[in-house]
């Protein structure tokens, strides 16, 4: 048996060693550099690669000139089959999204989904700085902070301290409030200092309009609700996340279901 | 044959549909702007149209497939897949040669055919071991070139079919259907260096199969 590894031209050297693959691509026309040298090498000095060449080429002529098989039957479609073939009803509607012109809809609905769920995650989960008196950090610490904090900021006036800096405070909200993009609201504690109203606990959504449990007798002192420029950018950022997340999902899942119903036709 | 098992399976499976990435204009001659007029007549729902195209075509695509396909019942219905496919797919063709678009859809259910279908083995070529069946000469050929033609025929279909399946794609894409190299890359999806590598050693292990015949063929590549 011949190797495949190239080795020089020469009469003392044996043909099984030749390399019989530069010869195939001499033959076929596409040896180049290095390759070419030797293979024009081998056919010029060797007998066995010269009748090797010539060989392969009458192979290629050949098999070009090799007649066609006699067709065994007739191809031609009876009206049966082309009524099970035109796509009917619900995959009809869907037949276009599985063309080659619907093609874009992958590459576009990964792309808007993954830009999507970065939004989602960016805005939502780690925080970006919204506006001058903004807080990057304020959505996590609302996470990490103890529930009581994360919903209740102590009122400026009831507490006449003043500080009411955006920057300072966790939204009023959980989680999943702020991944809806919803404005964080200030809750009013108990003036007591009482346990901290339930404005969202346990993961579940509390309506931010509605008041938190006052003390008795303390209805006067009900908080306004507080919306900040970073809270309405960062709701903003969050809709048009949602808004291309969704989009995204939405376009894989009609070609996906685009390309099944072609399938099952 | 239409109602096998094997074909409801092969029916069930869309061939993939490869676009003829070809310029419209290159082909714009007055075959093409006939199939493509049929085309559109059948996109307009006459299935007269499509089977005039059927009647066109049929015989270079089984031609084609079944030199790839060692088994003529199942290049039978890997062309019979390739035309139910280009009927579902008429929309899908965007110009350049319909010719060429039913190759390649002949081309991808003929693969699609060896890749999936994991049938019993069967007699390759079964027209080796029937005498009656001979390939087609004219009638005024001489008497010695068609036997000399017939016998060469049949030991390179013998050889064809006893390499493997990739190298006998090839070199038909190549070889027979005078695809370039780029072309049988997409098609196969495979690299350039790979599309070369398996015609070279393809046609390295067909001269090693054709050790005995090649008196048949010395000179064929002179001409």
């Amino acid at each position: 048996m011949t190797s495949d590894r190239p080795m020089a031209a020469g009469s003392a050297v044996a043909h099984e060693a030749h390399d019989r693959i530069a010869v195939a691509a001499y033959a076929c026309g596409d040896a180049e550099g290095a390759e070419l040298a030797t293979a024009a090498a081998l056919v010029a000095e060797c007998a066995e690669c010269a009748s090797l060449h010539r060989d392969l080429r009458s192979i290629a002529t050949a098999t070009a000139a090799t007649p066609a098989p006699v067709r065994p039957r007739d191809f031609r479609i009876t009206e049966a089959q082309a009524a099970r073939l035109r796509p009917a009803g619900w995959r009809r509607l869907l037949a276009p999204f599985a063309s080659p012109r619907f093609a874009f809809a992958g590459p576009l609905g990964g792309g808007l989904a993954a830009i999507g769920l970065a939004g989602v995650l960016v805005a939502g989960g780690i925080g970006i700085p919204f506006g001058a008196g903004g807080s990057a950090a304020a959505p996590a610490m609302a996470t990490e902070a103890p529930a009581g904090d994360q919903e209740v900021k102590l009122n400026a006036a009831t507490e006449g301290t003043g500080s009411t800096a955006a920057g300072q405070e966790a939204p009023a909200a959980s989680s999943d409030t702020t991944a809806m993009g919803m404005a964080t609201q200030k809750a009013q504690p108990a003036p007591d200092g009482a346990a901290p109203a339930p404005a969202a606990s346990g993961g579940q959504f509390t309506d931010p309009q509605a008041p938190s449990a006052p003390a008795p007798g303390d209805a006067a002192a009900a908080p306004e609700p507080v919306r900040d420029s970073a809270s309405d950018s960062q709701a903003l950022v969050m809709s048009v996340a949602w808004a291309a997340l969704l989009l995204g999902l939405a376009l894989l899942v009609l070609r996906r279901i685009g390309r099944q119903a072609a399938d099952l036709r | 044959m239409l109602d096998s098992a094997r074909l409801t399976i092969s029916t069930g499976r869309v061939a993939q549909v490869v676009e003829d990435a070809r310029p419209a204009d290159a082909v714009d001659d007055p075959i093409a702007r006939r199939d493509r007029a049929l085309l559109e007549q059948a996109r307009d729902g006459r299935l007269d149209a499509f089977n005039s195209l059927v009647e066109l075509y049929q015989d270079h695509l089984y031609g084609l497939v079944a030199r790839m396909v060692p088994d003529r019942d199942q290049a039978a219905d890997a062309v019979q897949e390739a035309f139910f496919s280009a009927y579902r797919n008429m929309g899908s063709f965007r110009g350049g040669s319909v010719r060429s678009w039913l190759s390649r859809i002949a081309i991808n259910a003929a693969m699609d055919q060896q890749r999936f279908k994991k049938r019993r083995p069967a007699q390759p070529y079964p027209e080796l071991e029937d005498e009656s069946w001979q390939p087609p000469a004219p009638e005024a050929a001489d008497p010695v070139h068609t036997a000399l033609q017939a016998e060469r025929t049949t030991v390179l279909n013998a050889a064809l079919a006893a390499i493997t399946q990739d190298q006998r794609h090839a070199i038909v894409l190549f070889d027979v259907e005078g695809y370039d190299y780029q072309e049988i890359a997409d098609m196969t999806g495979v690299s350039l260096g790979t599309v070369k590598s398996r015609i070279h050693r393809g046609r390295l292990a067909l001269r090693d199969r054709l050790e005995g015949h090649m008196s048949l063929f010395r000179g064929e590549g002179d001409r």
